[in-house]
Formats: C-alpha cells, structure tokens, sequence
C-alpha cells in the first residue's frame, strides 16, 4: 500500500494527494474488519462473587463482559461447543443455568431437584454435538426426622427441554465429569477415575487412585475442583502420595487424555503444592500454580521452572498458541504470564474473587 | 435416659457410641472425606486454614483473605468459616472481593435463630 501511495503522490498534483487521502481512510476502515476476519477469538469465563461470570477477550487481554446469573457463586462451568452458551452451576451448586455470552444474560434455569429432596452437582461436561448435559448429582431425601443421603448419581439433561435421564449410581466422591472426544466416554474422577459409557448406563472401566495400595505404589490423592482441558485434550490434576517403601512424599501430575481415554501418572519428585494444572496445546509443557508458577516439561516429565506468583492462585488456562498463561482464583485478579520468560505482563482486574470456580476457554472451533 | 428410647438408625448409633460401642459398620453410612463429596458439612479440624501442615503460615493461601471463599465455597472448613451449601448461603453477599471488602461480612451467631 505505501509503495502504490508514494507513486500516487509522484503521479501528478493536489488531486491525486485527496485520492491519496481517501484510499487511507478507506484502507483505516477496513484494516478493523480484515483484523476480526483473520484473528480467531480467543474468549475466556471465570466466574466471580456474588453471582458473575466474567468474560475475557484474550486477543486483547481485557475484560469485555460481566454477566449476572441468578444464582451465588458460579462453580462449573463449560461452554457449548459452538460457544454461544455457557452452562453453569450455581447458588450452593443446587442450581444449573444456561447463559446467553452474546446477549450477555442469564436466559434459562434448569429445574432439576426432585421434590422432598436437596441437591448438590459436583461435575458438568456436554456432548460434541451440545444437545446433552452430564451432571453428576448428590441428593439427600428431606424426611421427617432426618436426611436421607440416596446415591450420587449422573444424569443427562436434554438442553432444549430439561428432560432428565438417569445415567448411572456411582461410587462416593466424584467430583468432576469430562467427556472424551469421541463421546462415547464420560470421565468421573472421584477418588478413583470412573469410565462411564453414558449410552449403556454403566460404569466400563476403573482407574485406581484413592484406592491404588501396591507394595511400590500408595494412594493417589489429587483435588478434582479446577478442571480445564480444552486446549490439549488433557485433563491435568496435580497428585499427591506417599512411596510405602521410602515413606518419601511425592507429587505429579495425573494427565488423562481425552482423546484416547488413557491415564497417566506423571511422577515429578518432592511435593509442591499446587492447586491446578493447565497443559499447553502443543502438550509439551504444562503448569500448575498455587502459591508459585510451575512449568513443566511433559517430554522430558521433570520441573523445569518455577516462580513465586504475586498471590496464591487456584486456576488457570492458557491462550492458543501457548504464550500466555492466564492466572485466577483467590482473589479479584487476572494475572497474565508469558510462558517463555515466566514474568507477569499484565493484570487484570475483577469486581469480585472468583471462589472455587474453574476457568474455561471457548472451544476451539466456536465463533 | 432410660425413659428415651432410640427410634432411628441413627438415633440407636448414638446410644451405641454413648455406651462405648462401635456404631453400624457400613461404609454408606460414613461421612465422606474432604475430596468433594459432602451432605452439606462435615466437621474437619485439620490444619491448613490457621497453620499448615508443618505448623507454620508460609504454606497457606496468601493472603489468606484470598482464600476465604475457597473455604466457604463447598463448605471446605466449615469450622473455621461458614459455609455456603448449607447454612449460610447469604453471608458474603455484601462482600464481593474478601481483600477489599472484608468489612462488609457479616457476623454469624450459629446459636441465634
């Protein structure tokens, strides 16, 4: 463009300078809408206290939205997968609404607790298709001189109609749900990983973690409340156990992949507490935080680096192409990282902490 | 006592417990642990909100006003803060960030109606 406008002004006179002028501003218009055309969006949701979500454009590292839901303290959270709605769980995790992200709103709560009953959903994930949720229940029957605690179970919600279908009972303890690529595999990591097949209603496979006691091998022990996995494929947790023969303390990272429904215990050395972890799309690094900035090379499976952060953090995910982590929970911050340096470039900040609530990115594919 | 008696399972577990004897062995019937799973509470007394494990601050949350809601949230120490699943669901409603505006929280009184 410079070089056809320098041969305009060579061309002739005052004239060719206003046509000049006018394929500038034309050029300056359009330059805006080429940007959008070629930028995928890169949109994130947190959710924040009272009762918000917050939505964070990661093209520009601002925040574009805060959207008020009906219910207190958002906790799971996922997008649809073409990302026009997020589905959350809310007000003491009783609560399941669907929110509008363009019309910034609230549009519609599920009525899902049985009368007579209290109900709890600990675990949310949606098919490919977006048409099912999964929610993995506890409910306790209010009788007249106690509560009774019935089974937890995981239910599918039909999203357009509220239709419940009760999937299968499982064991105590399942605290988050994630769906494998395929659909054809449900994901409930309790105190063991539980591989659910949603379309025969039963539990196919068991993973030992909590119950794993090998000669060689303790308990796993990991904390599966901060769950986001949608840039590699991999749901990441940090574990924690004791070697029987050394008594030494270690800690990991679990990685399931779900594209192949294959776990993988990633023994790291002497513990590091950490809240979380997000893998990196290229799946060659990943990072989990709590009180410091770990990097760690899923290659070569050690610790690679660590920084302290400015404040505990429970959350993260991490932009498309790797270079930035973003950093939440615990207080009303965004914190954003470059993964090459490991340095704070920038904060963000928020009306409300964010609680115990996970830290999603739209799906790949959404507009 | 001898002119009460015990008309739940439950009810009968607590006269066991009070005459020295082991309540119902059955793993349903046992509170669950702090790996997510809660009827509403469960009284957990560990350390990790006033020390950590090693009975010094620097493995705390910090600062550890952050870390008030991931306490309350899902009731996680719910007796060192109230918790919001069962009892106090409202009790942070006017304090939207713990740092900043921690003098908006309310006082609870367990015993007052």
């Amino acid at each position: 463009m410079k070089h056809k406008i320098a041969h305009f002004s060579f061309a002739s006179g005052i004239l060719n300078v206003g046509v000049v002028a006018l394929a500038l501003l034309f050029a300056a218009s359009l330059a805006p809408a080429v940007r959008a055309q070629t930028t995928e969006p890169e949109m994130y949701a947190i959710g924040i206290h009272p009762h918000a979500i917050v939505l964070l454009d990661g093209n520009r590292d601002e925040i574009v939205g805060e959207i008020q839901i009906t219910g207190r303290s958002p906790k799971d959270m996922v997008f649809s997968p073409d990302g026009k709605y997020l589905f959350v769980t809310s007000e003491g995790r009783s609560r399941l609404e669907m929110v509008n992200v363009a019309q910034r709103k609230a549009e519609k709560v599920f009525d899902l607790t049985p009368a007579g009953h209290r109900m709890t959903i600990f675990g949310l994930a949606i098919n490919a298709k977006g048409d099912l949720l999964y929610i993995h229940v506890k409910l306790v029957k209010l009788l007249a001189d106690e509560f009774k605690v019935e089974p937890p179970q995981i239910w599918s919600v039909d999203v357009k109609t509220g239709k419940i279908n009760k999937i299968v009972e499982v064991p105590e303890g399942v605290m988050t749900l994630a769906m494998t690529t395929d659909d054809r595999q449900l994901i409930a990591w309790g105190r063991d990983i539980y591989y659910v097949d949603p379309a025969k209603g039963r539990i196919t496979g068991t993973y030992p973690l909590m119950s794993r006691n090998l000669p060689d091998k303790g308990p796993v022990d990991a904390l599966a409340a901060f769950v986001q996995f949608e840039r590699s494929g991999i749901l990441s947790l940090p574990y924690y156990t004791k070697d029987p023969i050394t008594k030494k303390d270690i800690f990991g990272f679990a990685n399931m992949d779900l594209t192949t429904g294959k776990m993988d215990l990633m023994e790291l050395g002497p513990p590091v507490p950490l809240y979380s972890v997000i893998v990196a799309p290229d799946r060659k690094h990943a990072y989990g935080l709590m009180l410091q900035l770990v990097e760690v090379n899923m290659t070569e499976r050690k610790v690679e680096r660590m920084v302290n952060l400015e404040r505990t953090k429970y959350v993260a995910n991490i932009s498309r192409d790797g270079k930035k982590v973003y950093v939440s929970g615990a207080s009303p911050f965004i914190h954003i990282y470059d993964t090459a340096s490991m340095k704070l470039i920038k904060t963000l900040n928020l009306s409300g902490d964010p609680g115990v609530t996970t830290f999603r990115a739209l799906p790949p594919l959404a507009h | 006592m001898k002119h009460v008696r015990p008309l739940n399972k439950k009810a009968r577990n607590f006269e066991k417990q009070l005459e020295g004897q082991p309540p119902a062995a059955d793993p349903k019937e046992s509170v669950s642990a702090m790996q997510g799973a809660n009827l509403g509470c469960s009284l957990v007394f560990d350390p990790g909100w006033e020390t950590d494990a090693t009975g010094g601050v620097t493995g705390l949350c910090q600062p550890v006003e952050a870390d008030l809601y991931g306490c309350s949230d899902d009731c996680w120490w719910p007796a060192q803060v109230p918790d919001q699943i069962t009892n106090f669901p409202d009790w942070a409603d006017k304090c939207a960030a713990a740092e900043r505006d921690w003098k908006n929280l309310d006082l609870l009184n367990p015993n007052k109606p």
